[in-house]
């Protein structure tokens, strides 16, 4: 063929793809199928000034971040001397406030937010305490925060201030490992894995996961061991120890937290429990792992590794949930642990299971009043804590094959928003702390936020910890 | 304005590729002015047209990684000038000097590479080994700066510019040929730049040999009509490839499972594993069709690069059918210069010096070291007392420094040579699997599966538990095999009908468990690619280890129905995609040949029906987050 034939043959092709764009509409509904194509605006990049200027908008957040060192005072291993083990933790008190003023993004104080000051003053008071008894903060969330994300930064940055070590609390067998503690659970000298495992109940699992009762312990799961109708006794052996050999304030323990409900005898490290009813296990030193064996049968809510004093941070992450799954929880039980735990904070970081699958503002109108009233049991059940609610970051999905935000995730974010101020509980936007519309997309460029443009990566958890660490702070 | 600007101006943001519009309407120009020039086919007209060629590719460079055009304008420089050196010297029998040249030559480009591609390797390793806190320094940004720290160009980082693995193996197989004298160096040094920089396969491959591209410079212009069709057909096939196999899969599901394992289920996470499989398939393989047609249009001719890997019954066959351009460059230019299946080399044992030391860099413990050492003593003590064994040691040897060398090509991280030397390891025991009898495979195999059965009833290690699995296949596999052998091939007939479904069977167990051994070594491949070079050691490391954990451990066969249910998008693509591979090679020849003898009318409706279709996929709505497993 002559070269000029297929010259003009690749013009005719050009040229009927260009016609096909005038007259073809961007839409085209066949039943429910929906076909799309472009127009010659859109290919010639005509409709591209809007996206650059937001691209602009943005870059200030990405430039000031980029440089941020996320191994900050929060994250530098603890040097021997500073490890619980060895720290005297009466040493940490409320003087050394920590430098808010690493970062050069403004994080908005309570009441800028929301026009209330005092809506952690709990939280304040709680912290003026930690010096002689243990200060807890429950970080309830979806599977942003599974892994310990978010979390982890979070407790670094408020054991170094206030003191205390530990991870917090853990369920009995880890179905999501953590960044921070390896646990292994063996059931009569059985190794268990995640479908092996002993029978389990999540209050924000699938239907044939959950129970009548309501007794999911501060979790909101719960596992067995023996069979408590037939009698029947389990030997569970859990043996934790720390991820990572740096050590970090939340690798050391000196003591074990409980709750059961059952026959069980404890041994910790091969040693029986003189007391089998306790559900407080102190140990004679600092430690960084060990064996907890529970024989007998019942029920296992979570087992905490905490110290004695300063803050006490769980990482509850809810995999899929949409945050409305507390008032499902027994008050009684719930009310029994945030007083005994002395919780002074709830955090509950919800709403992004709750973008993709509503596309009407009424539903999502609808989400956030199910959400109120969450909050309103939760502070029923802990009438000493403050709560935060943190509303869901940056979100993406694909539009005309343009890859933007939810459409919805402003309006749930200004809803949350002002829920919060009626409610008279602390917000922390994570979409504006991200940058807002289409920040997500900056995010995944520098690394920060993973490819589904939903999970951050880890390095974004250590940032969006940091600001939520720096928020709290700052307003405390 | 906006879309001339689009064109012609440099955007790191705005690469050339082939699968968007700027890229065709790029080209579409190009061939315009190419048509022009060879319209008359003389001898002036054809260097002209080999010079036009040249900016042009150029130009697409230039677009797709800037500055970095200078590098490439430098090795095409030395080497073209390195090589006519060697020829000198050759034809003057100074083979020293000839020699010398050619080190000088490997040592620029190989220093080019090492500099741009492995300074994070380095200097991680390097920091590793003797707890060192180096950090990288751009030095070509510093001098670009006016030998300051800052400026125009970052000096804390360096960036890969696009494509240099490619051409630089090509310049170092133009000089290694001049030097065998396979070929005469090129006088032109124009020509020789289009040669390295052909802008169709500049960026992804496949890696031309210069004796099969130099003498098409000198060729007049053809293309039959057929050609064209076939030239046509292998662009689209290549667009659908890339953009709905994968790009479509890897949006959709296969990214968010690697980024994040743990949020999956094992059987979520091994299907992701497989679905990578047929993504970075279609993905190179589609990106290298379109080089290939593009190519075509303009009257040269590619080598092919694929065929078919998965229908591979063993690894050996599988690097046959895998990237063939780089498997045949690293047979000649890497594993016949260590000796080959001959002898060993210096080279031979520098690798396993090196290997040994990387081990202990990998592990951080001297066992492994001293493992890897106990084992090259032993080899070399068996092959100098046993001198039968000494060729088949060496052989494998090479192989598999070859392998995890290549692995290293790929990318600058511990998953890459982890992905070689497992698929050296497979391809060694391969052949001696093969000089095997079956009585004694599959009592090898029944043992094997035994104690690996017992070592995971008594660990309950997620990753025994795959072994397990591998291994019950792998026993499946010889077990269908020993029966098709123990049956009695009537006589002419070729066997009975028994024993042709049991040889097919036989056949389509082989591919399986190829495929299935080539995607589980994939899992150290996809968790080292796309990482910022500064932790993709530890990112790689922790993501391989976390899937391998979720497909060992979290198993939930429960959720396959609501899985299927939900994805069902991403397992049609899958099972589509892998049936497509599957189809015969007649078949396939069948339907190009069809589509290549369309009427012109009818091929420019399916160009405007293949990119509407592709554009359904380009557009189509997210899959949202659905979880399995709690």
């Amino acid at each position: 063929m002559k070269p000029s034939r297929i010259a003009i043959l690749i013009w005719c092709a050009i040229a009927l793809l260009g016609v096909m764009c005038v007259v073809l509409p961007e839409r085209m509904q066949i039943g429910e199928l929906t076909l799309r194509w472009t127009t010659l605006n859109k290919v010639l990049g005509a409709e591209e000034q809007g996206t650059r200027s937001q691209d602009e908008r943005y870059n200030s957040f990405v430039s000031e971040n980029s440089k941020m060192s996320v191994s900050t005072a929060g994250e530098t291993p603890s040097s021997p001397a500073a490890s619980p083990s060895s720290l005297n933790l009466d040493s940490v008190s409320n003087e050394s406030k920590p430098n808010t003023s690493r970062s050069t993004v403004n994080i908005p104080t309570v009441e800028e937010v929301q026009g209330d000051s005092d809506v952690l003053a709990a939280f304040r008071q709680g912290l003026a305490e930690a010096d002689r008894r243990t200060v807890r903060v429950v970080h309830y969330g979806d599977s942003q925060i599974e892994e310990d994300r978010m979390t982890l930064t979070l407790r670094r940055r408020l054991q170094t201030v206030y003191g205390g070590g530990g991870v917090g609390m853990l369920p009995l067998q880890q179905t999501i490992p953590t960044r921070t503690i390896k646990q292994t659970l063996t059931v009569n000298g059985i190794r268990q894995t995640t479908q092996q495992g002993p029978r389990r109940h999540l209050v924000y699992g699938p239907k044939v996961q959950r129970r009548d009762d309501g007794l999911y312990g501060p979790m909101g799961q719960v596992a067995f061991i023996g069979d408590t109708v037939l009698q029947h006794q389990d030997s569970a052996v859990l043996h934790v120890e720390p991820m990572g050999k740096k050590p970090y304030s939340e690798t050391y323990f000196n003591r074990l937290r409980l709750w059961t409900k059952g026959d069980f005898r404890c041994y910790v490290n091969g040693v029986a429990c003189t007391d089998s009813s306790a559900t407080v296990l102190t140990l004679a030193d600092s430690t960084t792992s060990c064996d907890l064996a529970l024989v007998g049968c019942g029920e296992v809510y979570a087992v905490s590794l905490e110290t004695e004093k300063g803050v006490v941070v769980d990482n509850i992450p809810m995999r899929g949930c949409t945050g409305t799954i507390f008032t499902n929880i027994d008050s009684t039980q719930l009310a029994t642990f945030y007083r005994e735990t002395n919780t002074r904070l709830i955090i509950m970081q919800f709403g992004g299971n709750a973008i993709p699958f509503n596309e009407q503002p009424t539903t999502i109108a609808g989400t956030v009043q199910s959400l109120r009233k969450q909050v309103r049991y939760l502070r029923r059940c802990a009438p000493e804590a403050s709560i935060l609610f943190v509303g869901p970051g940056d979100m993406l999905t694909q539009i005309d094959g343009e890859t933007t935000t939810y459409p919805l995730l402003p309006y749930m974010d200004r809803l949350l928003k002002k829920m919060a101020a009626e409610e008279h509980i602390a917000y922390f936007s994570l979409y504006e702390m991200m940058g807002g519309k289409d920040s997500m997309l900056r995010w995944q460029k520098n690394g920060w936020a993973g490819s589904d443009g939903v999970h951050f990566t880890r390095r974004g958890a250590e940032i969006a910890g940091e600001k939520l660490s720096e928020y709290i702070l700052k307003n405390l | 304005m906006s879309f001339l600007h689009h064109i012609f101006a440099f955007d790191s943001n705005s690469p050339l590729l082939f699968t968007q519009f700027y890229f065709w309407a790029f080209f579409a120009i190009v061939y315009s002015i190419f048509a022009l020039i060879v319209r008359k086919q003389t001898s002036a007209r054809l260097h002209l047209r080999n010079v036009f060629l040249l900016f042009v590719s150029w130009f697409f460079y230039y677009k797709t990684s800037g500055l970095f055009l200078l590098i490439l304008a430098f090795v095409t420089l030395s080497d073209w000038l390195i090589a006519k050196g060697i020829y000198r010297y050759i034809g003057r029998q100074r083979l020293s000097a000839a020699k010398l040249l050619l080190v000088l030559s490997a040592v620029i480009d190989l220093g080019l590479l090492a500099y741009f591609k492995y300074a994070y390797f380095f200097t991680n390793m390097v920091n590793d080994l003797f707890g060192c806190s180096f950090e990288v320094f751009d030095i070509f940004a510093y001098v670009g700066n006016g030998f300051r720290a800052t400026g125009r160009f970052d000096v804390e980082s360096i960036v890969l510019p696009v494509g240099i693995s490619f051409y630089i193996f090509q310049v170092i197989s133009y000089t290694a040929d001049v030097y065998r004298g396979k070929i005469k160096p090129v006088r032109n040094l124009l020509d020789f730049g289009f040669y390295v920089s052909f802008f169709p396969q500049l960026v992804a491959g496949p890696i031309v040999r210069a004796e099969e591209f130099i003498p098409q410079l000198y060729k007049p212009f053809h293309l039959s009509r057929r050609q064209f069709g076939m030239a046509v057909f292998w662009i689209l096939n290549g667009l659908t490839k890339k953009i709905i196999l994968s790009d479509y899969l890897a949006v959709n599901f296969i990214d968010r499972v690697f980024d994040n394992p743990l949020l999956f289920s094992g059987f979520e996470n091994l299907f992701a594993l497989f679905a990578y499989s047929l993504q970075v398939y279609a993905d190179f393989s589609g990106y290298t069709d379109i080089a290939i047609g593009v190519a075509m249009l303009m009257g040269f001719y590619l080598p092919k690069n694929f065929n078919s890997p998965y229908k591979a019954q063993n690894p050996q066959e599988f690097w046959r059918r895998w990237h063939m351009s780089l498997s045949r460059w690293l047979k000649n230019y890497l594993y016949i210069p260590l000796g080959g299946n001959r002898n060993a080399t210096f080279g031979t044992y520098f690798w396993i010096a090196l290997i040994a030391l990387i081990a202990l860099v990998l592990t951080g413990s001297w066992t492994a070291t001293a493992v890897i050492a106990t084992v090259a003593v032993v080899v070399a003590l068996v092959a100098y007392f046993r001198p039968a064994h000494r060729k088949l040691l060496y052989a494998n040897l090479n192989s598999f420094i070859t392998m995890l060398l290549g692995g290293l090509w790929h990318g600058a991280s511990w998953n890459f040579m982890i992905w070689g030397g497992l698929n050296g390891i497979g391809m060694i025991v391969n052949k001696f699997w093969r000089t095997m009898g079956w009585n004694l495979r599959l009592i090898l195999m029944t043992v094997l599966t035994f104690s690996l059965m017992l070592a995971d009833h008594f660990t309950q290690l997620p990753a025994i538990r795959v072994f397990v699995v591998w291994a019950l296949i792998v026993w499946a596999g010889t077990m269908v095999r020993y029966i098709h052998k123990a049956l009695p091939i009537p006589p002419h007939k070729g066997g009975g009908k028994c024993y042709r479904i049991a040889e097919k069977m036989g056949v389509a167990w082989a591919v399986l468990q190829t495929f299935t051994f080539i995607t589980f070594t994939r899992l150290f491949f996809r968790s080292g690619s796309n990482l910022d070079p500064a932790t993709a050691n530890q990112v790689a490391w922790e993501t391989a280890t976390n899937m391998m954990n979720q497909i060992g451990g979290a198993w939930n066969s429960s959720i396959i129905p609501a899985f299927i249910r939900e994805y069902w998008a991403v397992v049609v693509l899958f099972v589509l995609g892998m049936v497509i591979h599957w189809l015969p090679d007649k078949w396939k020849q069948w339907y190009r040949l069809c589509f290549a003898s369309l009427p012109l009318w009818a091929m420019l409706l399916a160009v405007a029906a293949v990119v509407f279709i592709v554009y359904q996929f380009i557009t189509a709505d997210m899959q949202p987050f659905i979880y399995f497993q709690f």
